[in-house]
């Protein structure tokens, strides 16, 4: 009887909501617990795209920050998702497919950029790469210095976003790619060409998503390139420090710039959502 | 098993819950007398010596700061951040904030000075504010908008007039700049890191720095070319009553003595 009232308030109330096996009270209750963090999640969005208006626009059109930040921001992090892609992809592939001694270690070390505060690798990055650091003293030495320069930004920006691609093309290659790649073998193929022919295509949705979420990580950076890289107008001022900047002079054009970071975030991760699907 | 795992859980989570709402109580319970100030960053040295011994001869009061570049801090207010007194390195920031009706009404605190602060390996190849116009020196200044940027812009400027350091003396100056800090505090950092050569900072920072401990090298800028600043004490509209309390100690002769102590200047 009881059971019969539920199936039957389950399918009156909630017909798209309702789960299997859970009572409808537990729906209800979940759907109102779900709602409440969804609105507390979106609501900053909705803030910045709601804020905007055309002044604003105008200022931030005529404004230096918007043309110079887009330019380095782009120019650094595609530099920067390179080299992360061109780094870590032997390294992903190590992870993968080998297990040896301190393995365990070195995904920890490699994984901890994700979760150490930007402000604790910004200084980080000043000790081992500043001027007085330690492999930075080294090349002063021979007159190279990386802070304050578009070098140390892109330095932070791969501290920073590159577990992430790793991390995704770890997946990739301990997927399925590992019994085709023995089977190409068994067939003949060398290994660059099994590699080649078969473990990249189809690593091939996990190397984009983790390629796009790096990108978009490297593109928000903003505490470790503060410190390390300083901020200077057209220099080593990203989007996400002209934001900072722009804060205390205009708050308009900080929130255009704002808006115009948060687009470019949606475009990447819908993307990524779009592979994973492909990836099924 | 797992119900075990998720009690223990359940109750750690419980214990750290309740241990920091009675921490949370105990401040909010002083929150009759507490006075929050929003201060220049380039008080940090002195307003902590002031928080010890103003405690001692008011222990019911209690002090909480927020540093951070005055024109930062006024961002912050015009957003509506909840503070008692504004300690502000310009009088612009705080006429802005009077005309907004978030000041009450302010006075002069205190006034300050330029000075070049220098990082060790610097000491010997920078002689005199000429040779910051060499190749090869890094530079930092605070943002323009910060008061100690604005000021280090117009003493530049102010150099620029004057007889030993010629025509393009200020464009070269310019071409060595590679970061405008956030706030004074980080153009300091940034030298005593050694990752720039020099940087212009106040010379209560520097004064600051020696009561520290910390003797940084210096390089004194010409008389005729310094900028003297001023501090404003802005006691802001609902302020709470033990604020005017902090700032009359402020203005007396032992927070007087202390400015000075400070590197600070008393006007006259």
């Amino acid at each position: 009887m009881s059971r019969v009232f539920v199936n039957t308030m389950n399918r009156l109330m909630l017909p798209k909501l309702a789960m299997p096996l859970v009572p409808v009270g537990f729906t209800i209750l979940f759907s109102l617990v779900s709602l409440l963090i969804v609105c507390f999640l979106c609501m900053p969005i909705i803030g910045l795209f709601t804020s905007i208006t055309l002044d604003h626009l105008y200022a931030a059109l005529r404004s230096p920050h918007l043309r110079s930040g887009v330019a380095l921001s782009l120019f650094t992090s595609i530099i920067s998702i390179s080299l992360i892609v061109m780094l870590g992809t032997p390294l992903a592939y190590m992870l993968a497919r080998s297990s040896f001694r301190g393995k365990q270690l070195l995904e920890v070390l490699v994984d901890l950029p994700m979760v150490i505060p930007p402000s604790v690798a910004g200084i980080g990055l000043i000790l081992a790469f500043g001027r007085k650091g330690l492999i930075g003293s080294w090349l002063a030495d021979y007159g190279i210095t990386i802070s304050f320069t578009v070098v140390a930004v892109i330095f932070a920006q791969v501290f920073i976003a590159a577990p992430f691609y790793i991390r995704s093309a770890k997946e990739g290659f301990k997927d399925s790619s590992k019994e085709m790649e023995a089977m190409a073998r068994s067939l003949g193929a060398s290994w660059w060409r099994s590699f080649s022919q078969v473990t990249l295509p189809l690593a091939r949705p996990y190397l984009l998503s983790g390629m796009l979420t790096s990108w978009a990580r490297a593109l928000g950076e903003f505490g470790a390139t503060i410190m390390f890289a300083g901020n200077f107008l057209g220099r080593t001022e990203t989007l996400p420090l002209a934001i900072y900047s722009a804060m205390n002079e205009d708050l308009g054009v900080a929130i255009v710039l704002a808006n115009l970071l948060l687009v470019m975030s949606l475009l990447l991760m819908a993307t990524v959502r779009m592979l994973a699907v492909e990836r099924r | 098993m797992w119900s075990k795992r998720i009690s223990i859980l359940a109750v750690m989570l419980c214990v750290t819950v309740a241990v920091s709402a009675c921490g949370a109580d105990a401040s909010s319970q002083e929150d009759a007398d507490s006075v929050t100030v929003y201060a220049a960053a380039s008080l940090k040295g002195v307003l902590d010596a002031a928080q010890v011994s103003f405690s001692e001869q008011y222990p019911e009061i209690d002090l909480a700061f927020n540093f951070a570049g005055t024109h930062v801090l006024k961002t912050q207010l015009e957003q509506g951040a909840d503070a008692d007194l504004f300690l502000a390195a310009r009088e612009q920031d705080v006429q802005d904030l009077q005309d907004q009706n978030i000041v009450e009404r302010y006075l002069r605190l205190a006034d300050n000075r330029l000075v070049v602060v220098m990082s060790e390996d610097s000491r010997d190849r920078l002689q005199s504010i000429r040779d910051l116009a060499d190749e090869n020196v890094l530079l930092v200044l605070a943002e323009s908008n910060a008061p100690v940027g604005e000021y280090a812009l117009r003493m530049i400027d102010r150099l620029e007039q004057m007889e030993p350091f010629g025509v393009d003396f200020k464009e070269r100056l310019m071409n060595n700049i590679v970061s405008y800090e956030s706030n004074e505090q980080h153009v300091l950092a940034k030298i005593e890191l050694g990752e720039a050569d020099a940087g212009v900072i106040y010379t209560s920072s520097l004064a600051t720095a020696a009561l520290a401990g910390k003797q940084l090298a210096s390089l004194p800028i010409p008389e005729q070319a310094n900028v003297t600043s001023s501090y404003y004490a802005a006691s802001l509209i609902g302020a709470s009553p033990e604020t005017a309390i902090f700032l009359d100690w402020l203005q007396s002769e032992d927070g007087k003595a202390l400015l000075e102590s400070y590197g600070y200047l008393q006007e006259g």
